[in-house]
């Protein structure tokens, strides 16, 4: 059985106890590493913090048996082991303590020593640093621990576990109705693309109207692109992508990249952003073992954000996106590359910018609708492709006017 | 000598009959089902170039009686190994649905049927795939 919790509001219950008790609290959780602390360091002392850091895990805690005693550890302090039981079921156990008691400082530094003896080779380990953070340890009596109250931390694990459980099943229902509302949109949405394309080519033979003609095509590139969005929808929700599911088959993505670009660009030639003929750099097809569906959503997401983010253009200046095919050293690399609403640094670095539901903090304007939904969804289809994803943006030169981020979006996919 | 005649089961047929347009231009015929218990009925009775098939399908039972308790809404993969093992047709299958399960997929491909995803799948690209399957 895994205890189900919400890591910040874990990590706040932590803090508290920590407040009221004088105590430290750290929370292991069966079903993970038991040595690692699942929940906060943040409210133990820097002497524990930097034991932690710098030498080995286990001396700090973990390794007490849960029978509720004081223990001392190998740092010197001392700690109690609180289990924590779900229906009969260990799930789990607090650490509690990580203090000095009074009148027993000095058998805390002898132990410390003792334990500092074994990491000597290193010239890092700098016994006076160890000892001055040891010293600024709050003491305690023994009394702080025996004033715990176990059943009072059982109950508050015991209640978070309920309140998540109850939000994942929410969150489960939610999504369910999602998914749900994704299908019934697929069924008339499907109808209008079919009516669409018969339309398109069949007024095509009989209509010299080239308005009408627009229109009819305009109305087939619409509606597929509403249909990708309620696949984008259906797809996250659905989440896991398993690529052991995936159904490959060997077939080129250049025709995947012209039929999206196709669609994209009668909207963004509106705009005055011209998306240009995509460009291939090695002398084949690109045949490789994809699951098609999938690749399509991806290229349809990347040409979807080059157009959505670009600035707009003038009758007098265009703005262009450039498709770039090339093989890179056991990979076709599809680069996508679009001027105008960048990513920032830090979006980019800590991949933010890829977590499900995040937007880049340059895009919330009114005028570009987006879900968030896309790049989390791209990221997980093309790693199950064994591939990879970068993006590149930056600010291009002031004297563009109004200056635009210049934005690659690189995505790999092996040629084996 | 292809046979063009194709069974489609669907029990939206009547909204989505366009997709089929192009083929029938072509001289195609498609011949609706719209539960697993008239698909059956089609298949015994007729003989089928190809069928194409929905996933998520009525079984076409009546009364509550007959509902199975245990209602799994995947009729249409039920349906496809009745085809491939209870009844032994060979008649290749296309399936063609919204459902992207990939449980559902990966069992339905175990018979050989690959699903084409229903949203916006193009009537000509419908086209392509039937005729790639029945004149090769």
């Amino acid at each position: 059985m895994t205890i189900k919790l919400d890591d910040d509001i874990i990590i706040k219950m932590l803090d508290d106890l920590c407040s009221v008790t004088d105590l430290s609290f750290s929370l292991f959780l069966a079903g993970h590493n038991q040595n690692k602390p699942l929940y906060s360091k943040d409210n133990w002392p820097e002497y524990c913090k930097k034991i932690w850091d710098e030498l080995d895990e286990e001396i700090c805690c973990g390794l007490f048996p849960a029978d509720e005693k004081l223990h001392m550890c190998k740092a010197g302090l001392w700690c109690k082991t609180i289990s924590i039981k779900l229906d009969e079921h260990n799930v789990g156990y607090f650490n509690v303590g990580h203090r000095q008691i009074e009148g027993m400082e000095n058998d805390s530094i002898l132990r410390m020593d003792e334990t500092l003896r074994a990491y000597e080779q290193y010239s890092f380990i700098h016994r006076a640093e160890y000892k001055s953070l040891l010293e600024e340890v709050p003491k305690v009596t023994e009394d702080h621990f025996n004033n715990l109250d176990k059943i009072l931390l059982e109950n508050i694990l015991i209640a978070e576990h309920e309140r998540a459980n109850r939000e994942e099943q929410k969150l489960i229902a939610l999504k369910g109705l999602a998914v749900n509302i994704a299908h019934q949109f697929l069924l008339p949405i499907q109808s209008i693309v079919a009516n669409s394309e018969n339309l398109l080519n069949e007024i095509d033979e009989i209509e010299t109207n080239s308005n009408i003609i627009t229109m009819a095509s305009d109305i087939l590139d619409e509606i597929c692109i509403l249909a990708f969005t309620a696949e984008t929808l259906r797809d996250w929700m659905n989440e896991g992508i398993d690529n052991t599911k995936l159904e490959f088959k060997k077939q080129s993505i250049i025709p995947i990249i012209n039929y999206a670009k196709k669609i994209f660009k009668s909207g963004a030639e509106k705009r005055n952003i011209i998306i240009n003929d995509v460009k291939i750099l090695n002398q084949d097809d690109m045949i490789i073992r994809i699951s098609r569906p999938h690749i399509e959503t991806v290229i349809f997401n990347l040409i979807n954000n080059a157009v959505k983010y670009s600035y707009a253009g003038s009758e007098r200046k265009k703005r262009y996106i450039d498709i770039i095919c090339k093989e890179i050293i056991g990979f076709y690399c599809i680069e996508i590359t679009n001027y105008g609403i960048g990513i920032l640094p830090e979006e980019l670095d800590g991949y933010l910018i890829f977590e499900n539901g995040y937007r880049g903090k340059l895009t919330r304007d009114r005028s570009r609708i987006g879900s968030g939904l896309g790049l989390g969804t791209v990221k997980r289809i093309v790693e199950a492709h064994r591939g990879d994803i970068t993006i590149e943006s930056e600010a291009v030169l002031p004297e563009f006017g109004k200056v635009p981020y210049k934005t690659t979006v690189r995505v790999y996919l092996p040629k084996d | 000598m292809i046979n063009k005649k194709i069974l489609w089961i669907e029990d939206d047929a009547h909204r989505l009959m366009a997709m089929f347009r192009p083929l029938e231009a072509e001289g195609y015929t498609v011949v609706c089902a719209s539960d697993e218990i008239s698909a059956i009925e089609h298949l015994k009775n007729t003989e089928f170039g190809l069928i194409v098939l929905d996933i998520i399908l009525p079984t076409g039972k009546d009364g509550e009686d007959d509902v199975d308790d245990d209602f799994d809404p995947f009729v249409g993969s039920k349906l496809a190994e009745k085809i491939v093992g209870d009844m032994k047709l060979r008649t290749p299958i296309l399936g063609l649905s919204v459902v992207n399960d990939e449980k559902v997929i990966e069992e339905l491909r175990k018979h050989h049927i690959t699903v084409l995803p229903k949203g916006r799948l193009l009537p000509s690209a419908l086209k392509n795939e039937v005729k790639k399957i029945l004149e090769g």
